[in-house]
């Protein structure tokens, strides 16, 4: 059995119950009048049956060696995409207490990692104040402006 | 019919539509070129920006871009052996091995000129098939949706390449996420866990880029794929006489078979080539050529993409009913602009309609002209490191993402899809079932519940009515021949 599939549907499985759970609060209603949880309580219990299905479908099947099952390339792939997250979280809390063009220049520090610190710099600059041309400028979008008006 | 397309180029030749249809047919070429990004992402990037054009321009634009990634795609499959897009898998058979024998020039051009006949003899069959199919569809009642809804995931799921049984969860995963949000008929929010801002649902935007972006950009980043570019100089775009001997029929029977699925729901672009590569091997005098720099190989798989591309509009246009990822944005875009995709798209937005189907000669003719002469400045792109090309990704998913409603939760709501379509990939889940059940969901509800009361509660409304009984047993059908195969396949 794959290992990354009796995970996910394990996992998929828990989440039906609690939708299906959470429906009840809604009112399910009956056949002649359905109501705000009788949609999503279906649902729930055809993401449980198709869970389970996959779980006793893998059961059957033969079995796929360790290097066909690995999720992960390898530990710098996986810490890579750690970090990429946790710059887009720190974006985000930034974003409207200090603005866009700051957060988005210290952003491309960060995800430019590993290249030469001044192209790291000229690019950070670039593609901070560039954009911030291009969209607020040129296509009106509404950028948060922080404490420097920028 | 002469009327409305003429109405329709009167639209698309609009200075400022030409423009957007130049815009999307670049960018489509761009990003078909460019693995990593694909048509998903990029318009699911730009999606918050079309609020500021019309939606007759933001559509014209989003379909230059689908139809011209489908250009783009093969290039990277002939030079690099990869495929830029889904669509041109089936190309590097084949066009890879054109060019290292000396031939990328021919596979290129008979590539792009392939893709234009394609297109070109589909938009017919667009233009006289999609009204007649929406006058029929305006004879639905709610039981009828239901039931193409219903067909429509079971076709798409039994299409996907993974798992029947997977893509049929995620798609009622997706259908759950877009239950999301207040509830029209008793107006009660559901599983909003108190926050004011899912109680308008879940915003289609920050889902898209979240699954297509930022998704795409970690799996990208985690595995690292390196790119190997075909070095020699490209000569002679322009096939010979004998290419043309033996593509012209190719590129015929790639176009029919594309068209037909294309047409149906699930991913018709991608089945086409598969299908039409299968069909011109089976049919060749000389098989053993195929895998070995056939040109049939190559002519035949690109004109079924293109086909298959502009033929996934009719559903959308005549039906409102996506047949992929790439028409569900489509709808999504515009739903964002206020106007109901439907069976009375025709008639009340016929600039929309007729419009989109005008450009896309336009955008046709536009990217045989970008695509030949500028295949140096392609293959140059290439050569970009994805190291820098992601930054920009994920850039532009935080300023489309927040353009949308200003709002902070909007982007931790992309992240957060960001990590779902990351694990999605992984755990070898597809999205795009996931993003059909998200769109068909609020059609789907309000089709059963309405059915339900329509029937006093009896379920036999679904089978007592043709249309809706024949779709549904359709859909089952699917089902029981996919169960069937599995079975079977257990057995050997």
């Amino acid at each position: 059995m794959r290992a990354d599939d009796r995970i996910s549907c394990i996992v998929l499985l828990i989440l039906s119950i609690l939708i299906c759970f959470g429906s009840t609060k809604y009112h399910i209603g009956s056949f002649n009048k359905p109501d705000a949880g009788t949609f999503p309580f279906v649902l729930g219990i055809v993401i449980a049956s198709f869970s389970i299905l996959i779980l006793i479908k893998t059961k059957f099947e033969k079995g796929v060696a360790e290097e066909e099952q690995k999720l992960w390339s390898g530990t710098p792939g996986k810490t890579k995409v750690l970090y990429i997250l946790l710059a887009l979280v720190a974006y985000g809390l930034l974003l409207e207490r200090i603005g866009y063009t700051i957060t988005t220049f210290i952003l491309f520090l960060f995800l430019l990692k590993g290249h030469k610190w001044k192209f790291v710099i000229g690019w950070a600059l670039i593609a901070s104040v560039g954009s911030y041309i291009l969209f607020h400028i040129a296509l009106h979008v509404d950028l948060v402006q922080g404490f420097l008006g920028i | 019919m002469i009327d409305h397309i003429l109405y329709g180029f009167s639209v698309a030749l609009t200075p400022a539509n030409l423009f957007y249809c130049l815009i999307g047919a670049f960018l489509g070429t761009l990003i078909g070129v460019l693995p990593g990004i694909g048509p998903i992402s990029t318009m699911s990037i730009l999606m918050p920006i079309t609020l500021y054009i019309p939606p007759a321009s933001a559509i014209i634009m989003f379909a230059g871009i689908f139809y011209g990634a489908q250009y783009g795609g093969s290039t990277t499959s002939i030079l690099v052996n990869i495929p830029g897009e889904a669509t041109s898998v089936v190309t590097c058979i084949d066009g890879y091995k054109m060019a290292l024998n000396g031939r990328a020039g021919p596979a290129l051009g008979i590539s792009a000129i392939g893709s234009f006949i394609a297109g070109t003899l589909t938009l017919f069959g667009v233009m006289f098939l999609t009204v007649p199919i929406a006058n029929f569809a305006l004879r639905f009642g709610p039981p009828e949706y239901f039931a193409l809804t219903f067909f429509a995931l079971t076709i798409v799921s039994g299409l996907a390449t993974e798992s029947t049984i997977k893509a049929l969860l995620m798609a009622a995963l997706g259908m759950w996420t877009g239950s999301i949000g207040m509830d029209i008929g008793s107006a009660t929010p559901r599983f909003t866990f108190g926050m004011k801002t899912l109680n308008d649902g879940v915003g289609i935007v920050p889902i898209m880029m979240g699954l297509y972006g930022i998704g795409e950009v970690l799996v990208n980043v985690e595995e690292k794929v390196e790119l190997d570019i075909f070095k020699a100089k490209i000569e002679k775009i322009w096939p010979s006489v004998q290419d043309w001997i033996q593509s012209r029929w190719a590129i015929l029977r790639g176009t029919i078979v594309g068209f037909f699925l294309g047409i149906l729901p699930g991913g018709g672009a991608i089945i086409s080539t598969f299908a039409s590569y299968a069909i011109e091997k089976t049919i060749s005098k000389h098989p053993e050529r195929f895998g070995h720099g056939a040109i049939e190989g190559v002519a035949g798989p690109e004109s079924a993409n293109n086909a298959g591309a502009e033929a996934s509009f009719i559903p959308m246009l005549a039906l409102g009913i996506p047949s992929n990822a790439v028409t569900a944005v489509l709808i999504g875009t515009l739903m964002i602009h206020g106007i109901q995709p439907g069976p009375l798209l025709v008639s009340n937005n016929p600039d929309i309609f007729w419009g989109v189907i005008a450009s896309m000669y336009i955008g046709n003719v536009i990217l045989v002209l970008l695509n030949l002469p500028l295949i140096g400045l392609w293959v140059q792109l290439l050569k970009i490191p994805y190291s820098l090309l992601f930054p920009a990704i994920i850039l532009f998913c935080l300023v489309g993402v927040y353009s949308v409603s200003s709002s902070i939760v909007e982007i931790f709501i992309m992240i957060f899809f960001g990590v779902i379509g990351f694990l999605m990939r992984k755990f070898r889940f597809e999205p795009a079932p996931f993003v059909m059940g998200l769109v068909l969901s609020p059609i789907m509800e309000n089709g059963f519940r309405q059915s339900l009361v329509l029937g006093d509660g009896k379920i036999s409304i679904f089978f007592t009515r043709t249309i809706s009984a024949f779709l549904i047993i359709a859909g089952l059908s699917v089902l029981a021949v996919h169960a069937i195969l599995w079975i079977r396949k257990r057995g050997k």
